[in-house]
């Protein structure tokens, strides 16, 4: 649903790669977390990366999960604030987020190359094959 | 028309429902002297945006996904002593109301009050340190009234239950490294009765054992 609201209101293509059998085992604070922190990210995009296309992939790395949001826009430099600091606060609330969760984030990006987002989380679920 | 930003009280909204965040940040950015600088979807936005940007009064709810109001208000709480933060809920519970209030908040109020009483309530927060909705103050009453009254402060401005003069004499003794035995020779007391002393003293500081007790009162100064 938020992936609907944001080509909605930004106009840009998105594409969306979900691993669905991951879905239901992702424990319920982890789904709330990268719930949030991909809706963070897309705003970043609407209101800074004027890009002309999307990617949104959410699967399993491993013994990780892991949520990436990349786009082709004119990327930043993540080292420096960025305005007011508002894009640097968000991307803080972001890191703080997946930490909760137990997870890492990584954020690549360099003026001119675009951005890529990625929060990956430990997979708990310990059930049949998902085990493996 | 909108607040001058030199004096309005600058006002962040938390609440996981963009809805209702919306609807309240229209409410007070068309006061005179309000205006919202920041909005937070939950604890942890709050928690992140209210160290950054300080705001006067912070309006949160208390059911949130994930980071709730309740663990978000201790922190900011303990992070921006001055802040009025207000809890603005559904919940009426009274466990939740007491909770909130405990915890620090200034104040709580009901999100099904009027426009008129809610813009009321928030300056009466600001100007007066606490606002309630008018429902819940009795009950507020009547927990603070089944509070037993504080205790007197130790002489020296140690907050416990009292202890009377004869357990303060024992306590500097148990500080000494008196055994009971000894204590009850020193006082002129019965072993029994000692020992029925350090049980009330180790009850009123709240401590396991004669060590604890000892503690305390040597970083309380009762003891030179």
């Amino acid at each position: 649903m938020i992936l609907d609201e944001f080509q909605e209101k930004s106009h840009v293509p998105t594409m969306v790669e979900i691993d669905k059998d991951i879905v239901p085992v992702i424990e319920e604070e982890q789904q709330i977390q990268l719930l949030r922190i991909a809706q963070e990210s897309l705003a970043n995009v609407d209101k800074h990366a004027q890009a002309e296309q999307v990617e949104v992939s959410l699967k399993r790395d491993g013994k990780m999960i892991s949520l990436c949001i990349s786009d082709d826009g004119h990327g930043f430099d993540p080292a420096h604030n960025i305005g007011d600091g508002a894009q640097h606060l968000g991307l803080k609330i972001m890191r703080g987020r997946v930490e909760r969760v137990g997870g890492s984030l990584t954020i690549q990006s360099k003026p001119g190359t675009g951005t890529q987002v990625t929060a990956r989380v430990p997979y708990t679920h310990t059930n049949g094959e998902f085990a493996k | 028309m909108s607040a001058s930003t030199d004096t309005a009280i600058r006002v962040m909204l938390v609440d996981d429902h963009e809805l209702f965040r919306n609807g309240i940040a229209s409410l007070l950015n068309a006061q005179p002297d309000m205006t919202v600088i920041a909005k937070a979807s939950d604890g942890l936005e709050a928690q992140c945006r209210a160290v950054a940007i300080k705001p006067d009064l912070i309006l949160m709810d208390i059911n949130m996904p994930g980071v709730g109001g309740l663990e978000a208000l201790s922190t900011i709480r303990t992070d921006l002593p001055d802040a009025i933060i207000i809890m603005l809920t559904v919940h009426d519970e009274d466990e939740k109301v007491f909770q909130a209030l405990r915890a620090g908040a200034n104040g709580y109020i009901l999100k099904n009050t009027n426009s008129e009483d809610f813009l009321r309530m928030l300056r009466d927060g600001l100007s007066k340190g606490a606002a309630i909705s008018t429902e819940l103050t009795g009950r507020v009453i009547a927990e603070f009234a089944k509070t037993p009254e504080p205790a007197h402060k130790m002489d020296n401005g140690l907050s416990k239950p009292a202890l009377t003069n004869r357990e303060k004499e024992v306590l500097v003794l148990i500080a000494e490294g008196l055994a009971d035995k000894q204590i009850g020779q020193q006082l002129c007391i019965s072993l029994h009765t000692v020992k029925s002393h350090v049980r009330n003293i180790l009850s009123k500081l709240k401590v396991k054992n004669r060590h604890e007790a000892a503690d305390v009162a040597l970083h309380s100064n009762i003891i030179n």
